[in-house]
């Protein structure tokens, strides 16, 4: 045997040994953004929004919804000698409580992490008698995702009550508005929608459904990528969100190309740097820990 | 080693860190503005440090930096707002850990939550909504800080013109989206509407200083562009500011080669001697043997281009620390990069140029 297939054959058992994250660019972008958000982890178990910053909320809820959707279990989830991530979420869960939107996502979070949830009475107490939650489209889509994770059903009068308000929501173009009918339609709001619905029990052929998906499908970049509002440039959290939107009526967003443009998972791979982490857009590198969390989703092609 | 163990460790090394507190960085001067539900509160140029953050009136002071590289503590968009008040800007509101301050009123106008709405003062860095707290995000020198009343939803107009002109004369001003410099069509400026292209003409009839701001439904009202009017002669005129700009490249280096296993992906660099970034701009051009192909950077990929045309420009953003994340790294060939900068009054940078090879 030469020298040089020994020396190879040593690395490649040497890379056997040390699993695909240690191989470096062998892992996949799914095991990068893990391994990301491992290391960005703060010693109190939560995270800050990037690595070294403040714990706070947010980024800990989202950071625990993203690693169990790439199938990481928060609760095992640690520095050395640190608390856990479960433990930091049930800890941020019960504070900050005083609006529907903290609340629902707490719901989501301690879900995630596989704690159980006494947050439910709460969300119902925040539930306006419209049945939304704030009068606001996203924050009503993520009080039936949390209603749902607490495990309400989909015939619940608290969820068909939400559901009810956020289908009269919808813009005449299909789409929906941050603060409901009227206002121009986003692609977040939209993609929150499709997936609350389909939460909630409806059809992927409701007319609902059909006319947001149809609405969000024409709003696809050149670029593979979907922005936060029609004119603007493609990021990594709009197109999670519509990614996460097609998985949830059952369309493989590998199928998603508009006029020969990429995919949406293929421009999200694309805003991956080199540390694991992924970049809000091509200019932009703004909360790396929450945009790399939520890239987890799509890239998981995991509705909530 | 035991769980235990570990925690001791663990608050050992705590220990250590809180006792080696990081150095903070250096002043920066940045753009801040503050946008109400009527009116401009704040416009101008404002340097600041890592400094405490304390309300108007209030003697009690708040940690406001963030963490930036090496460990060094960086001056934020929260620690601009408190160089404004330290300055006299008149700023109420609450604190809250972790994510800085929330606003009640500014300058006597009342920008506080509005649940109704859902309308509060929204943060803006480079011109997109901003994810985390005043406290949480570094600021650089030139950076532009906006905060403006609004639910989140709205994009942040610039706007860009010329600084002087004559009486009677056709002015083209131009609205742009202030996150990605997209221009904006049906955006008011004085009497008259920008187009498709985001272009609206004016004409001044007679000689005066002009302050000029877009305004669009849905959307934040832009920097303030001030017109000198004047028949030559310049006097009542305010100081014209230096327009110099200039815009240059950092992450590759003119003349090098690169092996293509580190091949750039990442563009960076900064602009200079502007005041509000109104957008920044890139075009790049591959070669190979004699094929040429140049980046088209709407569909994010490189297309076949004859080597005798130069590459059409694209997008890089609209701040004074520009970067681009290429979607892959560059392949072998030989590489020309140009950028070029445009700032708020509509002054242009030279295009720096910079040629590389990937081998």
């Amino acid at each position: 045997m030469s020298a040089r297939r020994l020396v190879a054959l040593v690395l490649t058992a040497a890379g056997l040994l040390l699993g695909p994250a240690a191989a470096g660019t062998a892992a996949t972008p799914t095991q990068r953004a893990v391994a990301y958000l491992e290391r960005a982890q703060n010693g109190d178990g939560g995270y800050g929004f990037a690595p070294r910053s403040q714990t706070t909320a947010i980024a800990t809820h989202w950071a625990a919804m993203g690693l169990r959707a790439a199938g990481r279990n928060p609760a095992r989830v640690h520095q050395l000698g640190g608390d856990t991530l479960a433990e930091a979420v049930a800890r941020t869960a019960s504070a900050e409580l005083d609006d529907a939107s903290t609340t629902a996502r707490a719901i989501m979070a301690l879900r995630a992490s596989g704690g159980a949830s006494t947050l439910l009475p709460r969300l119902l107490e925040l539930q306006l008698e419209n049945g939304s939650f704030d009068g606001r489209v996203t924050t009503t889509a993520f009080g039936i995702f949390a209603l749902r994770a607490a495990g309400r059903a989909p015939s619940d009068d608290a969820v068909r009550r939400a559901t009810e308000w956020l289908a009269g929501q919808q813009n005449d173009d299909g789409g929906f508005g941050a603060a409901g009918r009227g206002g121009p339609s986003g692609i977040d709001e939209t993609a929150a929608a499709i997936q609350a619905f389909r939460r909630a029990g409806l059809g992927r052929d409701a007319a609902p459904v059909r006319r947001a998906l149809r609405w969000l499908l024409a709003r696809q970049r050149a670029d593979g990528g979907f922005p936060l509002t029609p004119t603007g440039a493609s990021n990594a959290m709009s197109t999670a969100w519509a990614i996460q939107a097609f998985a949830a009526v059952g369309r493989d967003p590998r199928r998603v190309r508009r006029r020969g443009s990429r995919n949406p998972l293929v421009f999200l791979r694309s805003l991956q740097a080199s540390d694991g982490s992924f970049r809000y857009s091509r200019s932009s590198a703004q909360t790396p820990v929450w945009v790399t969390a939520q890239a987890l989703m799509g890239l998981a092609r995991r509705p909530f | 080693m035991t769980h235990a163990c570990g925690r001791l460790l663990a608050g050992l090394l705590l220990a250590l860190l809180v006792a080696a507190t990081p150095a903070a960085a250096d002043p920066v001067t940045v753009n801040l503005r503050v946008e109400g539900p009527t009116k401009t509160l704040y416009e101008g140029r404002v340097t600041t440090d890592v400094r405490p953050f304390h309300f108007t009136g209030s003697t009690e002071m708040h940690e406001c930096a963030a963490p930036g590289a090496n460990g060094r503590l960086q001056p934020a968009r929260g620690t601009a707002i408190a160089a404004a008040i330290d300055e006299g800007l008149e700023a109420t509101g609450s604190w809250f850990d972790g994510l800085g301050p929330s606003f009640d009123t500014i300058a006597g106008e009342s920008v506080a939550f509005d649940a109704a709405t859902n309308r509060y003062l929204v943060e803006y860095d480079n011109g997109a909504p901003a994810l985390t707290g005043a406290c949480s995000d570094p600021v650089a020198d030139g950076e532009d800080v906006l905060f403006a009343y609004g639910d989140g939803s709205e994009i942040a107009l610039s706007l860009a013109g010329p600084a002087e002109a004559e009486p009677g004369e056709r002015v083209r001003v131009i609205v742009r989206n202030a996150a990605d410099a997209t221009p904006q069509s049906g955006a008011t400026v004085g009497d008259a509407t920008t187009n498709t292209g985001g272009v609206a003409t004016l004409r001044f009839a007679r000689a005066g200083t002009y302050t000029l701001k877009a305004t669009k439904p849905g959307a934040i009202r832009s920097n303030a562009v001030t017109v000198c009017v004047h028949d030559g002669d310049r006097r009542g005129c305010p100081a014209a500011r230096d327009a110099t700009i200039s815009a240059s490249v950092a992450s590759v280096r003119n003349g090098r080669a690169y092996p293509s296993a580190r091949a750039p992906r990442e563009l960076r660099g900064r602009v200079t001697g502007a005041g509000t970034v109104a957008s920044v701009e890139l075009r790049l051009r591959r070669s190979a043997g004699a094929r040429c192909w140049a980046f088209d950077g709407g569909a994010e990929r490189f297309v076949k281009r004859g080597c005798r045309r130069d590459a059409p420009w694209f997008q890089a953003g609209a701040g004074a620390d520009w970067r681009y994340l290429l979607p892959a790294r560059l392949k072998r060939g030989r590489y020309d990069l140009q950028v070029r900068a445009t700032d708020a009054l509509g002054n242009r940078s030279a295009a720096e140029r910079v040629r590389f090879r990937v081998r």
